[in-house]
């Protein structure tokens, strides 16, 4: 018997509905039905029979409470008509409405999966809250600091390290095929570390051999075709010093999700490097080359551990230091928190723009709300009559406020149909023009749908409340009588024009800053040619330099190459510290200090680049000293004057010593004389100052020739086939130089678009408003204008007395928004280290494009209404 | 008046809760309005009517025994009272006379 229970939701169902002193009675009736019916009708049937049973109670006991729902549901009814018939009656005012807040909820959407996205970086460890790297300046240190942080410290749970520098390896599978891909060193425990998932493999284990490989889902399929690839064999050149090893496949992980910091496709063990006899530097404090994280006791202070370090280095390095940066970044905050390091391998945000684009689609929806508050407040004199009538037919406030929310809750669904289509439409478009995927911000569709309908909600309150009471609170008699139709000066609305001009006008000043920022960054003189130069990368330190005179002499003898470059950096990359003692002086600025950084360039390189020097000369093949010269920049020349004397003020022949830890330990690397001075030039992104530099002679890594523009692609396919002849350790890639220098901030630049575009929204949303308020103050004003016509004013007197008042708003705006405009522009160009200046003419020029808007959407309707005949408005009366 | 009529299936089910007395509660008079008169009617139709006699006084009901085929809930049990039965008397009464003006005057059909 207890296994044929009536269905539970359905008798819980039936709890609800039915008072308590019947549902006794009634559950006790109906279960013995139930039991019946199950005898004799079998058990679906009888599950279906006690369910419409109970729908019949429902029905029949909810009767009582029904009476006055039934009038309140036909009053709502009755709401939905009125709404409806409002909006096709007023079509202008609808499709103002209805696409300014479609509109505004579509970029709202929009920014938010962006915002989503970029929040959602790095929040899938399973330890992640307790995750933090070791940083100072740069996002990796030396090999040391993790590992001894782990072993001196109890607080410190766990440690782990990545080497990410393995660019572009020859990887060749047991087919012979060849791949170059990057590889990333790490610690064994890497999988248990971080929490990507594996496939096949042991998190564990797998990276405890040392010919242990862990490969991604996608890489297993590039190379073997298949998921199942543990066991197979391929052979990595370059993991350790420049032999080829054997690898075997020890784990498969899933690809790594785009919403990590650390994006790698290949893992070997960290432990090769200890064996690898080219690196000398593993037990080194003053090197900065190493991802470290760590993973502390959940109750630990970093901040007590970051002071730490200088104990730390003070005992195991240098026991005089008295400085050491030290920065513990939660892992969680690593994406968008530290965008402004020199150098880091990893992935990053800015919150800075997470936080402006939050701000601009708040914005922009409060533009469409004002809107739509305004155009309806505006039409309160012609509802005026209805809800006079309304309430005389015993309409209370409660149920005209109802009505009033109704309709902005009608105005809004259907906004909210129109984004969606809007969505569809440019979701693709912004995502390749981001290069973003924002599909990505859709997963999880449960928090998406919450704060749908929680803007919803929001949007439905703006818009609707300010109307709802305003219009609600009309007495009847003053209304219907005629006496006082003009309800209210509309002081409030007046403000809220005031307040939206003032956003648009500060995001008129703001975007008009924000664009000669970027034509200024674009056209700015960098101080060199980066034109028509191409950049290959010539796989490892000693390649380039091994093959220098065969490849430069090949490349000379082709026609369309100008000149041939080789560089172990390039304009765009960062410059490096470490120590130079100038002559005369014994003390040489420490490692990690930004006094001095060192760029390496090789043979012809700046004279190619067209970098103009103040003194002296280039480095010169044909002098063998000239291995070992330096040349400064301006700003080095200038800081060596500052510090060094005047003795410095000719600085040609005077010697620098080098000091690295390339040796093993910290000493002299190199000695060489000053043979220049180069003009400044932008050495890398113009967000950064030029750094006071000591030019280095050193031609590997990158090949650069300039080539005559017409014969580019010419000139490109016999590179390539070359390529294979001088047996390059790398595959065949090129880029532009100046396309890659401008890379550097390519992000920003991008970013600095949709400001501009969002911005642009926002106005013209703003205008659409000014556009149909100013319709209907004209539509009021129908009568004053006809009596003043014939009593002979003029036209132009008409369109002024309308514009005027409009006008009178959009100056108040102008001086509130000068001074908001102003401070945030100053602190946003402060970003940038080559900044224009915000001067006058940028808020002159932005007010007066606000008053010409305003003065053009304002004109439509007042012209209408000065040249209309006066005889049609007043003939009425 | 409104509060002493007795609509048809009003009748019937007190006709049923007087036939069964006293053990007349809402299956049972559904299982007896299928037996005796042929007539189907849902539970909740029977509960409502059985209310709308109860406000009229016609019924009156107390909690009986529990079954465990009830989920062990209790029965309601209803009884006919006087003014119940009055009602039905009176209904009666006026349909028989209304029945003996009708076979006075057509007696054919018979």
């Amino acid at each position: 018997m207890s296994f044929n229970k009536p269905p539970r939701l359905a008798s819980r169902i039936l709890a609800r509905v039915i008072s308590k002193e019947l549902y006794e009675e009634i559950s006790g009736d109906m279960e013995e039905e139930f039991h019946k019916d199950v005898k004799s009708k079998g058990k679906v049937r009888a599950q279906i029979l006690y369910l419409i049973e109970i729908i019949r109670y429902i029905r029949m006991y909810s009767g009582g409470r029904k009476y006055q729902s039934t009038n309140s549901l036909s009053m709502l009814q009755n709401y939905i008509k009125v709404a409806f018939r409002n909006l096709l009656k007023h079509k202008a005012y609808s499709i103002i409405n209805i696409s300014g807040l479609g509109v505004g909820l579509a970029c709202v959407f929009i920014i938010f999966l962006f915002i989503r996205i970029e929040t959602s970086y790095d929040k899938f460890h399973e330890n992640g809250k307790n995750i933090y790297r070791l940083q100072h300046g740069y996002g990796f240190i030396n090999a040391v600091a993790a590992t001894t942080y782990e072993r001196d410290y109890s607080e410190v749970k766990k440690s782990m390290r990545i080497h990410p520098w393995k660019k572009d390896l020859r990887i060749t599978l047991e087919n012979e095929d060849v791949y170059f891909e990057d590889v990333l060193m790490a610690d064994s425990n890497f999988f248990s570390f971080f929490s990507f998932p594996l496939i096949q493999g042991d998190a564990q284990a797998c990276l405890k051999d040392k010919n242990n490989v862990a490969i991604s889902k996608s890489f297993a399929e590039k190379f073997f075709g298949t998921n199942d690839a543990i066991g197979k064999v391929l052979r990595i050149e370059g993991a350790m010093a420049a032999t080829e090893l054997p690898f075997k496949v020890s784990a498969v992980f899933e690809d790594v999700p785009y919403n990590s910091h650390l994006q790698f496709d290949m893992v070997v063990p960290f432990e090769l490097l200890y064996d690898d006899p080219t690196v000398n530097i593993l037990n080194l404090w003053p090197n900065d080359w190493i991802g470290n994280y760590v993973q502390l006791e959940p109750k630990a202070d970093p901040v007590a551990l970051e002071d730490e370090y200088l104990n730390i280095w003070q005992k195991y390095w240098d026991p005089e230091r008295d400085t050491v940066m030290m920065d513990f970044m939660p892992l969680e905050d690593l994406y968008l928190n530290c965008y402004d390091l020199r150098s880091d391998y990893a992935k990053h945000g800015n919150a800075n723009q997470v936080l402006i684009f939050s701000a601009i689609a708040v914005i922009i929806l409060l533009i469409a709300c004002i809107n739509f508050m305004n155009l309806a407040t505006a039409r309160a004199s012609k509802r005026a009559k209805e809800v006079g009538v309304r309430k005389v037919m015993g309409a209370f406030r409660k149920q005209l406020i109802i009505q009033f929310f109704a309709e902005s809750t009608i105005m809004t669904i259907i906004a909210l149909v129109l984004s969606i289509i809007i969505l569809f439409i440019s979701i693709p478009v912004i995502s390749q023009m981001a290069d973003i995927n924002l599909l990505n911000g859709l997963q999880n569709l449960g928090p998406i749908l919450l704060v749908a309908f929680f803007i919803l909600v929001i949007t439905i309150l703006i818009t609707g409340s300010y109307p709802a009471l305003f219009l609600s609170s009309f007495q009847p008699v003053s209304v219907l009588s005629g006496s006082d139709a003009k309800q209210g000066k509309g002081l409030i609305r007046r403000i809220l024009v005031v307040f939206q001009f003032t956003i648009s006008i500060s995001l008129i000043i703001g975007a008009m800053v924000v664009y000669f920022q970027m034509l200024y960054v674009k056209q700015k003189d960098l101080g060199f040619q980066p034109e028509d130069v191409l950049v290959m990368r010539f796989g490892n330190a000693t390649a380039l330099q091994q093959k220098w005179h065969r490849v430069k002499n090949n490349l000379e003898a082709m026609s369309g190459v100008t000149s041939v470059m080789a560089s172990r950096q390039i304009p765009g990359d960062n410059a490096f510290y470490w120590g130079y003692k100038f002559e005369g002086f014994t003390d040489y600025e420490y490692p990690t200090g930004d006094a001095w950084l060192g760029y390496y360039v090789g043979f012809n390189t700046l004279d190619a680049l067209d970098v103009e020097m103040i003194m002296g000369r280039t480095f010169s093949e044909e002098i063998s000293t000239d291995s070992t010269a330096f040349i400064l920049n301006e700003s080095g020349w200038k800081r060596a004057i500052e510090l060094y004397g005047e003795s410095w003020e000719n600085p040609i022949g005077k010697t620098i010593e080098y000091y690295t830890t390339h040796s093993g330990d910290w000493a002299m690397d190199k000695k060489g004389v000053v043979i220049g001075v180069a003009k400044d030039f932008h050495h890398h992104s113009l967000q950064r100052p030029i750094d006071p530099l000591v030019i280095h002679n050193v031609n590997s890594r990158y090949l650069m020739v300039k080539v005559v523009p017409e014969k580019t692609s010419e000139v490109l396919t016999k590179i390539q086939g070359l390529w294979r002849e001088w047996d390059v350790p790398a595959g065949f890639n090129y880029e532009f130089l100046d396309e890659k220098f401008n890379a550097s901030y390519e992000a920003e630049d991008r970013f600095n678009q949709f400001i501009l575009i969002f911005c642009f929204l926002a106005i013209g949303i703003a205008c659409l408003g000014l556009y149909g308020l100013s319709s209907f103050v004209a539509e009021q004003r129908t009568k004053e204008i006809g009596i003043r016509k014939v009593l002979g004013a003029s036209e132009g007197k008409i369109v002024g007395m309308l514009s005027s008042e409009f006008l009178r708003l959009v100056v108040i705006a102008i001086l509130i928004a000068t001074p908001i405009a102003f401070l945030f522009m100053s602190r946003w160009l402060e970003n940038f280290a080559f900044r224009i200046n915000l001067s006058w003419y940028y808020f002159v020029l932005g007010s007066f494009v606000a008053v010409i808007i305003a003065v053009l959407t304002v004109s439509y309707h007042s012209i209408r209404a000065a040249t209309s005949n006066p005889v049609k408005s007043l003939r009425m009366e | 008046m409104k509060g002493d009529h007795l609509g048809e299936l009003e009748e019937l089910i007190l006709l049923t809760v007087g036939s069964l007395h006293p053990h007349a509660y809402a299956p049972a008079i559904k299982d007896e309005l299928v037996e005796k008169m042929n007539r189907k009617v849902v539970l909740s139709s029977i509960h409502t009517v059985l209310n709308r006699l109860e406000n009229k006084h016609f019924v009156k009901s107390d909690f009986g025994e529990s079954t465990p085929e009830r989920g062990g809930k209790r029965k309601r049990y209803f009884e006919i009272t006087a003014e119940g039965f009055k009602a039905l008397e009176e209904l009666k009464l006026k349909r028989d006379a209304l029945w003996n003006n009708l076979l006075n005057l057509v007696p054919s059909y018979k």
